[in-house]
């Protein structure tokens, strides 16, 4: 990290000291880093709430009211959205998990407010995946135009449908069976998931995962995923989750030994290391070490890791032509990482030298 | 301190180094490029906007340059960036300064929420604002641009930006562009316009950009209220048509032509519907822009709000 921390990381870090601190220049820094991490909105939220002296500069001010509205819209938009979903799922029984950013603001988590995102994503139970689809399709989400490998690729390799998008509204809807592809290494029991999984009341047959699992699936998508451009807005759900649930020991050893049982302690570790690094999130010694442990993680090859994530989530703070080659190596060495991770060799190969030879043609 | 009061060598220095910064009513705009097309175009448009306030704060970093090298010698491209975000495909390098303007009124449009956007033109006189909200092709921009040569205010040639709190319209004027035929019905319409160079071949057709008179750009501070929204529909060989519409029609006119209007939810719903209640609705067919113009000054003479 740079000897002085960038303005955004100030103020995520700490939105009352920074708002009383920051120049005119540092917040231009800031509004432009957190538009580039789909951050704006959730820092709007964070500045309504903490400026208690109203003491943020004029010049500031539009840009926060104008992301709080585009926040305030995605919030009706995906609260609609999980509204038609159930309209078409629950009459042929199909019950569906909401995750990531559309559980947190259907849950009412501190996280979910001013949460940008462009797709609203679901879980069903993968026996009734084909049925999901073909209502889905029947009500208006169609999906995108993909060639015959693509779909092969998703529906053989993935955890997901490909992509729908509702031909009405626009949106855009991922269906997963479950949280990792059935290919990747780490193997999570998914019937683990929905026995915990909790339900928010209003709506028969919709889910949100319980909160430790939350935590546990931001975690590994942000990991797994290669999405590094969405790195430091998922470590700011993770903190936001951590801070809501963590109120005792208790949590910890929770959440550590829930991470063990779904063999999801790797991706747990290098979370906490990452929200510590960023965001310097109050995470206890032991929870960390717990992780570390389970997750078999004592080589220096995990720091290698944490040296790559932190160079590849920290790139949203540069602007793109200001990159250094080191954070560009790091962004492809996570991006590489990631598939590694999904796939095994034998099938990563070829599928990276296909996308390479046809990345044009295809495009 | 305004554009015109730098030399051309020390334009091209700022927008080769830490970006030009230029305070278009308001908005602080910062603008990086290498390319020579958009350095003349800027220097002759931007000619009369103040530089960019010396606070440090930039509202929004734009930068036009090719996409890659290999772009710069074959098949020359220009690639238009808001902070660091590509929203576009690349164009070819001839048609830099266009997608300079436009990239521009995308980033107002996806950015600006605090305002309801109406798609449209919009001139002023005597504080009265006249809305011209036009699907392309109604003859919008003409008519702006004429307007603007018979005096009047020219707050848009592109976007309303109207405040939510107050239901009062911010300027944000800007060269306007003209297509085809327009071009020269303009250039021969008033006296002593600027125009750009002509840009080819656009998605559009030929464009060009007259340059925005001064007085309009010193009174960019000063904002309007809404008195009459006019649909304008030229077309050739008629007869002039200026025909009241109702309120209700009006506003939901308004709303079609809202860029925003779904994410602004129910503020949107109020300010547009304080708009419709505060104006003449009207929708004008016109085949002279003489005719059009007198129908307006008479309208904005006559009536007393």
């Amino acid at each position: 990290m740079t000897p002085k921390p960038h303005p955004l990381i100030l103020f995520l870090r700490n939105p009352r000291t920074a708002i009383e601190s920051l120049s005119l220049s540092d917040w231009s820094q800031l509004i432009c880093a957190a538009r580039r991490g789909h951050l704006l909105s959730r820092v709007a939220h964070l500045a309504r709430f903490h400026d208690r002296q109203n003491s943020l500069p004029e010049k500031v001010r539009p840009h926060f009211e104008s992301a709080l509205r585009v926040a305030e819209s995605q919030r009706r938009n995906v609260l609609w959205e999980i509204t038609e979903i159930h309209r078409t799922l629950k009459p042929i029984n199909i019950p569906f998990i909401v995750l990531k950013g559309g559980a947190y603001i259907l849950m009412d988590y501190e996280a979910g407010v001013g949460r940008l995102m462009s797709d609203v994503d679901i879980m069903v139970p993968q026996a009734y995946i084909t049925d999901a689809e073909r209502a889905l399709i029947e009500n208006g989400w169609f999906p995108g135009k993909l060639n015959s490998y693509d779909q092969r690729y998703y529906r053989t390799w993935m955890h997901e449908l490909p992509p729908l998008h509702h031909l009405k509204r626009g949106t855009s809807l991922d269906v997963h069976h479950t949280i990792l592809p059935p290919t990747a290494a780490l193997k999570p029991d998914v019937t683990q998931l929905w026995d915990k999984a909790q339900a928010p009341g209003t709506k028969d047959g919709v889910f949100a995962l319980a909160p430790a699992d939350m935590i546990l699936h931001s975690a590994t998508h942000l990991f797994h995923d290669g999405e590094v451009e969405h790195g430091l807005r998922d470590l700011v759900d993770i903190d936001s989750l951590l801070t809501q649930f963590a109120k005792d020991d208790k949590f910890w050893t929770q959440l550590t030994q829930r991470a063990a049982e779904l063999d999801l302690s790797r991706p747990l570790y290098y979370a906490f290391k990452c929200c510590r690094i960023f965001l310097e999130t109050a995470i206890p010694d032991n929870a960390v070490q717990a992780s570390k442990t389970a997750g078999n993680l004592n080589g220096a090859a995990t720091r290698v890791v944490v040296y790559l994530l932190t160079s590849s989530i920290g790139a949203i703070l540069t602007k793109g032509k200001h990159q250094t080659l080191a954070t560009s190596l790091a962004k492809f060495l996570i991006f590489v990482r990631s598939h590694y991770l999904r796939m095994p060799m034998y099938l990563l190969i070829p599928h990276l030298t296909r996308k390479m030879l046809f990345a044009n043609k295809e495009r | 301190m305004k554009l015109s009061s730098l030399s051309t060598s020390e334009i091209r220095r700022r927008l080769g180094s830490n970006g030009l910064r230029l305070s278009l009513a308001g908005f602080e705009i910062s603008i990086c490029t290498s390319l020579p097309q958009l350095t003349d175009g800027l220097s002759l448009l931007y000619a009369d906007y103040p530089l960019g306030a010396e606070d440090g704060f930039t509202d929004f970093q734009i930068t036009i340059d090719a996409p890659s090298l290999s772009r710069r010698l074959i098949r020359p491209q220009v690639n238009f960036a808001c902070n660091g975000f590509f929203p576009f495909k690349p164009l070819p390098i001839g048609q830099a300064f266009a997608m300079f303007e436009w990239g521009l009124n995308w980033v107002i449009a996806n950015h600006c929420h605090q305002f309801a956007i109406i798609h449209s033109a919009i001139v002023e006189k005597g504080g009265k604002g006249l809305i011209l909200p036009g699907t392309p092709g109604s003859g919008k921009s003409t008519l702006c641009a004429a307007l603007v040569c018979k005096g009047w205010r020219l707050l848009s040639d592109e976007m309303t930006l109207i405040s939510l709190k107050t239901n009062e319209i911010h300027p944000f004027p800007r060269p306007i562009g003209l297509k085809n035929n327009s071009i020269e019905i303009i250039q021969n319409f008033g006296d002593g316009v600027v125009f750009g160079a002509t840009i080819g071949d656009t998605a559009k057709g030929n464009v060009a950009h007259m340059r925005p008179p001064r007085t309009s750009i010193d009174a960019s501070q000063i904002t309007a209220s809404p008195f009459a929204v006019v649909f304008p529909h030229y077309q050739p060989n008629s007869k002039l048509n200026f025909e009241p519409i109702s309120k209700g029609e009006t506003m939901m006119k308004l709303a079609e032509n809202c860029f925003n209007y779904p994410v602004l939810g129910v503020d949107g719903f109020h300010c547009l519907t304080n708009v419709a209640d505060r104006s003449f609705g009207r929708s004008l067919s016109y085949s002279k822009l003489d005719d059009a113009i007198a129908a307006l000054d008479k309208l904005f003479c006559d009536v007393q709000p």
